[in-house]
């Protein structure tokens, strides 16, 4: 199996990098995309992500990986998105105004709602309750916290594209979205301890099972 | 919100060093292990300081930083002598969730907004380190210089400039299990909407409750947990006990 990171450079490759390659066997493949050229398609794509959306776009745009992902995802390459990465699947996003993003999950990345016992950015651990069935990403039905640090969050067009739901004071957010071949995931796995471990281990054979 | 215990690991580029007041350095032990302890203790988050990084006129080293990522599963921050958005970007690249300003804020605080415009609000925490409980002075340069800055009006500025967390510290408090000033924290986290991180004294399991009574979103501390049995995971039972929510690991 061949799992491309995507780089931006704005993210935090080394970790990321660690956690796949932990998960992965002795016959797969990792490697790091930082620019469009010309290579097998790969199973699993990683976008992750820290910053601005704005940014998170440009930088996709400069290095021309913006049409590449998306016919990657076309032809059935599995995309996950991580924190920023996440948020850069949706359409378009309140904290950079007239900014496109890669649209492979309908909808809009809003401002976390301020409320009377929170602080933004929501910064820590939190649970991410599974909205339905939870294969194949079973861990998000047991026990335990993720790790999250962010002031934005996607809101879906389609309420069934929610896998998981977190709450924010009197609010839940959308934590973790699945739509066809695509997850996005708010919290990070790769700094989430154990349970993220699982996490990666799941979507990488998740990857794995791709017909 | 869950409320997050933060280990500190100081080190002076290779070593865990531990100090009183922001000063009387001694080796503790090395970084790695020092991390890969806490790693697999399931810590919520851990803070590194390199606290000698200005006087060395560099920052915290990056082969440091990616044996650090390459042990850790879990968050991380890392401070000393970040001044620049290419030094902030390389904390990242390592691994890093989240950096520390502490002088360089408060000498160019448009480095903070900087920042913040390419890696977002939440990758950044300002440090305060208080010089006592009585004054509102605050320190720079490792607590060896008094800042010019008013600091309170500093902290309220805090958001508007893009910062993401505030680190409260005391350089009298530091290091010395004598304590925290909790009235500060008060202070300090009534001025902010941002998460603060108390900082300084921690010394029973009831300092860690009280401070998150008096308004921290987080504790952070290195003492108690090098130089005594209390463990992050015992703070978090003890909180938990007292109807204050924390990480379910």
């Amino acid at each position: 199996m061949l799992v491309g990171i995507i780089d931006l450079s704005i993210n935090n490759l080394t970790s990321v990098q660690r956690a796949f390659s932990e998960s992965l066997g002795r016959t797969d493949t990792l490697c790091v995309i930082e620019e469009s050229l010309k290579m097998d398609r790969p199973d699993l794509i990683v976008l992750p992500g820290l910053g601005k959306f704005e940014a998170g776009m440009s930088a996709l745009r400069e290095r021309r990986l913006e049409q590449t992902i998306k016919s990657w995802t076309i032809e059935g390459t599995r995309v996950v998105g991580i924190c920023l990465g996440m948020q850069l699947l949706g359409t378009y996003s309140e904290e950079s105004k007239g900014v496109k993003g890669l649209d492979l999950v309908c909808s809009k990345i809003e401002r976390l709602p301020s409320d009377p016992s929170e602080r933004i950015p929501h910064t820590g651990w939190a649970e991410a309750k599974i909205s339905y069935d939870s294969q194949p990403f079973s861990v998000l039905a047991s026990p335990g916290d993720f790790y999250f640090v962010h002031s934005y969050h996607l809101v879906p067009e389609n309420e069934t594209d929610a896998l998981t739901k977190t709450q924010f004071g009197s609010y839940d957010f959308v934590s973790s979205v699945l739509y066809k071949n695509i997850l996005g995931l708010q919290f990070h796995p790769e700094k989430s301890g154990k349970k993220g471990k699982i996490l990666i281990s799941e979507i990488v054979e998740w990857a794995r099972s791709e017909d | 919100m869950k409320i997050r215990i933060v280990p500190t690991i100081l080190t002076d580029g290779l070593t865990v060093v531990k100090g009183e007041k922001f000063d009387n350095w001694r080796t503790v032990g090395s970084a790695e292990a020092t991390a890969r302890l806490y790693a697999s203790r399931d810590v919520d988050e851990l803070l590194f300081l390199d606290v000698n990084a200005r006087s060395r006129n560099s920052m915290i080293d990056i082969s440091l930083l990616t044996h650090f990522s390459n042990v850790l599963d879990v968050p991380f921050s890392v401070g000393g002598g970040i001044n620049t958005l290419a030094d902030a970007k390389l904390c990242f690249r390592f691994g890093a969730e989240k950096v520390v300003l502490g002088t360089a804020a408060i000498k160019n605080p448009k480095l903070i907004t900087e920042i913040a415009d390419t890696f977002g609000n939440q990758a950044i925490i300002v440090s305060i380190d208080f010089a006592n409980d009585i004054s509102n002075r605050i320190c720079i340069e490792s607590g060896n210089v008094e800042a010019e800055v008013e600091s309170l009006e500093f902290v309220e500025s805090l958001a508007t400039l893009g910062a993401g967390e505030v680190l409260l510290q005391s350089v009298q408090r530091d290091g010395t299990l004598s304590g925290m000033d909790f009235d500060r924290i008060v202070q300090v986290s009534r001025l902010t909407t941002l998460p603060v991180i108390a900082s300084g004294g921690a010394a029973t399991l009831n300092d860690f409750y009280q401070a998150v009574l008096s308004g921290a979103s987080a504790v952070a501390a290195g003492a108690i947990f090098q130089f005594t049995q209390v463990t992050p995971t015992q703070v978090r039972s003890h909180l938990s006990q007292n109807n204050i929510q924390v990480r379910n690991v």
